[in-house]
C-alpha cells in the first residue's frame, strides 16, 4: 500500500483551496485564505516553498506571477492533526461554538481498525 | 461567587460519581440531562432559599469570612488620634491618608477574574465570527429534504451544525458524495438541533469563560460534551431505525482523518485520548442503550438531593458584620 503523504493542517488548507480551483497565484490564495487564517503573503509563500519541496505542488511562471497547481490527489493525503492543547486553542478548535460530529484528531490505521472491530463484534453477537 | 463555586463543585462531583457508577445502566440522554442541573446552578449567583440540607451550612465559615474581610475594620491606631498630633489641616490630612482604603486581595482577585473573563469572551467571539465567515465563503448548498439548510464545505474535516440564530448543517465535501453518509450525518446533526445543543454549547463556553479558574467546571465541560455526543448518537439511531445502528457507527468512523504511519512522540498522548473517547462512543453505539429502572431511580434521587443541597443557601446566615457594630464608639473618635 502506498504510504500517504503527510500534510500539516496549514498545508492542507492550501491544498484544499487548490483542489477547489486551480491554478491560483499567491495573491489569489492569500486573499481567499485571509478571512479564515489572517495569513500574510509571506506566510503563504513560506508554506508554498515547503510544499513544493515535498513535491505536492508545482507552479508555472506566467509573466510576473507564479500559477500554482497540485501534484497529488486528495486520497493520497493524510492529515497530521497532531495539535497540542495550546495550538488547538489558537487555531480555534477549542472555543468554536459548534457541534462537530467528530473530534478532528487523526488516528492511525490500527486505531481506526480497532474501532471498526468494536462494532463488528457487537453486530456478530447480535446476529447470533 | 464563592457560594456558587462551592455549591457547583459539590454538585459536579456528585454528577461525576453518578455518571461513573451507572455508566452502562442509564441511557446517554439521562447522563447528559444530569449536566443541565450543574449548568443551571453555575448560572445562578446565589442560593434560591435557605434550607437545612444546604451544603453551604458546612461552608458557612468560608462565606462569612469573605463578608468580614470586605468591610473595612479600622485598626486600633486609626481609632484614636495620637496625643501629640498637631491640630489643624495637617492633622486631618494625615488622618485621611491612614484611612485611604487599600485594595484587599479579594478585590484584586475580583478584578483579575473579570478581566480574564472579558478577554476569553472576546477571544471566543472573534473565533466564532472568523469561523462563520470562513463557512459562508466556502459553502455550497446541498439539495436535501430537511427542516434546516445543509451546505457542503471543502474547508471542513468534520460535519457540524453551527449558528445559534440560523442553525445550519455543514458537511465536508468528500462525505457529501456518499448519499448514505449524508443521511446519517444529517440525522445526527438534526438531533443536536432538536436537543437545543446549539444553545447549550454556547452556555458551556460562557460558563467556562466565567469560571475559568475552576478545574471542576472544565471537567464538567469536557464530560458533558462527551455525553452530549453519545445522547445525540442514541437519538439519531432511534430516528433512523434500529436496523441502521451499525452502519451509522461505521459512518462516524469513516469520517476520521487517517494519520500516516509515523509516530509523533510527545503528541501521541493527545492521540490516545482522542482514540479512547471514540472507543467509548463506539461501545455505547454498539450496545443497545437500556435504562435499568433501579439505576435511574437512584441517579434521579441522588440528583434531586444534590440539587436540593446545592441550590439552597445556608440557614441562619447572620447580617454582614460592619465596623459600626463592632466598634460603635468609632464614630466619636473621628473628630
Amino acid at each position: 500500500m502506498k504510504d500517504k503523504i503527510k500534510l500539516s493542517s496549514s498545508e492542507w488548507k492550501i491544498m484544499s483551496l487548490l483542489w477547489e480551483s486551480e491554478p491560483m497565484t499567491i495573491t489569489q490564495m492569500t486573499a481567499a485564505l485571509n478571512d479564515d487564517t489572517g495569513w500574510t503573503k509571506h506566510t503563504v509563500i513560506t508554506l508554498l516553498k515547503r510544499m513544493k519541496e515535498k513535491n505536492v505542488i508545482d507552479f508555472e511562471q506566467v509573466g510576473n506571477a507564479k500559477h500554482f497547481h497540485t501534484l497529488i490527489k486528495r486520497e493520497d493525503v493524510a492529515i497530521s492533526e497532531t495539535q497540542s492543547f495550546l495550538e488547538r486553542i489558537y487555531r480555534g478548535s477549542i472555543g468554536m461554538m459548534v457541534n462537530s460530529m467528530i473530534d478532528q484528531n487523526a488516528l492511525s490505521k490500527e486505531d481506526i481498525d480497532e474501532l471498526y472491530d468494536i462494532l463488528k463484534k457487537a453486530e456478530e453477537n447480535r446476529n447470533d | 461567587m464563592t457560594e456558587a463555586v462551592i455549591s457547583s463543585s459539590v454538585l459536579i462531583i456528585i454528577i461525576i460519581l453518578i455518571r461513573t457508577l451507572f455508566k452502562r445502566k442509564i441511557k446517554s440522554s439521562v447522563r447528559y440531562a444530569l449536566w443541565l442541573i450543574a449548568a443551571v446552578r453555575l448560572m445562578l449567583p446565589f442560593g434560591l432559599a435557605a434550607s437545612p440540607i444546604s451544603v453551604m451550612n458546612l461552608a458557612q465559615n468560608a462565606v462569612n469570612t469573605e463578608l468580614i474581610e470586605e468591610t473595612v475594620i479600622p485598626t486600633e491606631s486609626e481609632l484614636y488620634i495620637p496625643e501629640n498630633a498637631p491640630v489643624g489641616d495637617k492633622a486631618s490630612g494625615q488622618y485621611e491618608e491612614k484611612h485611604t482604603p487599600k485594595l484587599r486581595p479579594k478585590q484584586i482577585w475580583k478584578i483579575v477574574r473579570c478581566f480574564v473573563t472579558a478577554i476569553i469572551l472576546l477571544w471566543f467571539g472573534a473565533l466564532n465570527i472568523r469561523f462563520s465567515r470562513m463557512l459562508k465563503k466556502s459553502r455550497k448548498e446541498l439539495a436535501y429534504d430537511a427542516p434546516i439548510k445543509i451546505y457542503t464545505s471543502s474547508r471542513l474535516i468534520s460535519p457540524c451544525i453551527f449558528g445559534l440564530f440560523s442553525p445550519t448543517v455543514y458537511i465536508p465535501e468528500r462525505s457529501a458524495k456518499d448519499s448514505e453518509a449524508v443521511r446519517y450525518i444529517t440525522a445526527h446533526e438534526l438531533c443536536h438541533y432538536r436537543h437545543g445543543d446549539l444553545l447549550w454549547t454556547v452556555v458551556r463556553y460562557v460558563l467556562l469563560a466565567v469560571y475559568w479558574f475552576d478545574p471542576l467546571v472544565w471537567a464538567a465541560a469536557i464530560l458533558s460534551k462527551r455525553d452530549c455526543e453519545c445522547a445525540c448518537d442514541e437519538a439519531a439511531v432511534r430516528m433512523l431505525g434500529e436496523e441502521y445502528r451499525f452502519r451509522y457507527g461505521k459512518a462516524i468512523i469513516d469520517l476520521i482523518p487517517p494519520k500516516s504511519s509515523e509516530s509523533f512522540g510527545i503528541m501521541s498522548t493527545s492521540m490516545a485520548s482522542g482514540k479512547n473517547v471514540l472507543k467509548e462512543r463506539m461501545q455505547f453505539i454498539a450496545a443497545r442503550p437500556v435504562n435499568r429502572i433501579s439505576a435511574v431511580a437512584v441517579s434521579l434521587t441522588a440528583a434531586l438531593l444534590a440539587a436540593g443541597s446545592t441550590f439552597t443557601s445556608a440557614q441562619g446566615i447572620e447580617k454582614p458584620v460592619t465596623s459600626a457594630t463592632i466598634f460603635p464608639c468609632s464614630r466619636f473618635a473621628r473628630i
